[in-house]
């Protein structure tokens, strides 16, 4: 399995448009390059929304497909980043709907115990557990707000591309990202 | 100072513009301190990993649709020249023989049940490949 660390070199490469070009003129490696620059974003969108793991690569695959396959019908007015992160949701929306995984879930009462420590040896290891724990709390967010956090820490999109892609509007993005952060600071409080 | 609001502690962390006067407290120690943590977590991302193949396995997948799609054009265009064959068949006849054309024509009419029939059922087996494809695709 790879981590998906991004690609300095290649990022600093990547220009849209050139790629964008000479996918339309069926270039697979300039679509693997797009597959790079992007995979990050996909994964991260497809992974905070969908709660079985096991279908997150598959869904990954299809946002991809729908990228290669609709490329034409970009009509530049949003960034592609834009574009493709829509997909990523609407793609997981999708998915969500059929598989029936859209139950709305309550904010949970009990807390395992984590106890947060200042810089020391151990640090590492309490880092990577509350990590964990705060994936797990992420999961249990309602879907919006889970969608909106993981796109906004992106540090990829303003408030306004985060409501163009999710259809909300700006004021409720802000509401979803300031309330899922009090309740995710609330829970790792808590421990 | 003015009381300050969990919102506004978030603004604060992530040093971004607020009403003067606005900054937390020694009250609100903890709760700075707290997002400070959050935030640097919510920054690294998740731990989402994609497996070796998917890149391979991505190309498959367009493969196959582009293949299917190149197929179906030429299906298509393999209809299109058949309709224009016996257009052109037709006039060719038409311009031998008027009863030759009416006969061609007559035969073209007796059988298109049957011409429809195949047309339709082609049309149902390319619908039933990529329904069952893509049901074999998700029980994976």
């Amino acid at each position: 399995m790879k981590h998906l660390n991004p690609n300095r070199r290649l990022l600093s490469m990547f220009n849209e448009n050139q790629v964008i070009a000479k996918v339309l003129q069926g270039d697979m490696r300039a679509f693997d390059l797009l597959v790079k620059q992007y995979e990050k974003l996909v994964c991260y969108v497809i992974y905070r929304m969908i709660k079985n793991k096991e279908d997150m690569e598959d869904v990954c695959q299809d946002v991809f497909i729908k990228v290669y396959c609709n490329l034409s019908q970009f009509d530049h007015r949003a960034k592609l980043s834009t574009w493709i992160a829509k997909i990523a949701y609407l793609t997981a929306v999708s998915h969500l709907k059929k598989n029936k995984q859209n139950a709305a879930t309550n904010y949970p009462d009990n807390l395992d115990d984590l106890h947060f420590t200042n810089e020391h040896p151990e640090q590492l290891l309490t880092r990577k557990d509350t990590a964990e724990y705060l994936e797990h709390m992420i999961a249990q967010l309602p879907e919006k707000y889970r969608v909106v956090i993981t796109l906004y820490h992106l540090k990829e999109f303003s408030y306004t591309e985060i409501g163009e892609i999710t259809g909300l509007p700006e004021g409720t993005v802000k509401t979803h990202l300031f309330r899922a952060r009090q309740l995710l600071k609330d829970a790792l409080t808590a421990n | 100072m003015n009381k300050i609001s969990q919102d506004e502690i978030q603004q604060w962390v992530e040093k971004l513009p607020l009403a003067p006067g606005i900054e937390p407290g020694t009250e609100n120690e903890a709760d700075v301190k707290n997002y400070r943590l959050l935030f640097d977590l919510l920054d690294e991302g998740p731990k989402a990993e994609l497996s070796y193949s998917f890149t391979a396995n991505l190309h498959r997948r367009i493969q196959a649709i582009t293949n299917r799609r190149i197929g179906l054009k030429w299906y298509g265009i393999a209809a299109c020249l058949s309709i224009l064959g016996f257009g052109f068949a037709y006039c060719l006849l038409f311009f031998y023989s008027a009863n030759a054309a009416a006969g061609f024509a007559g035969v073209i009419n007796k059988y298109k049940w049957m011409l429809l029939f195949i047309g339709a059922c082609f049309l149902i087996v390319q619908f039933l490949e990529g329904y069952l494809n893509n049901r074999q695709k998700q029980m994976q």
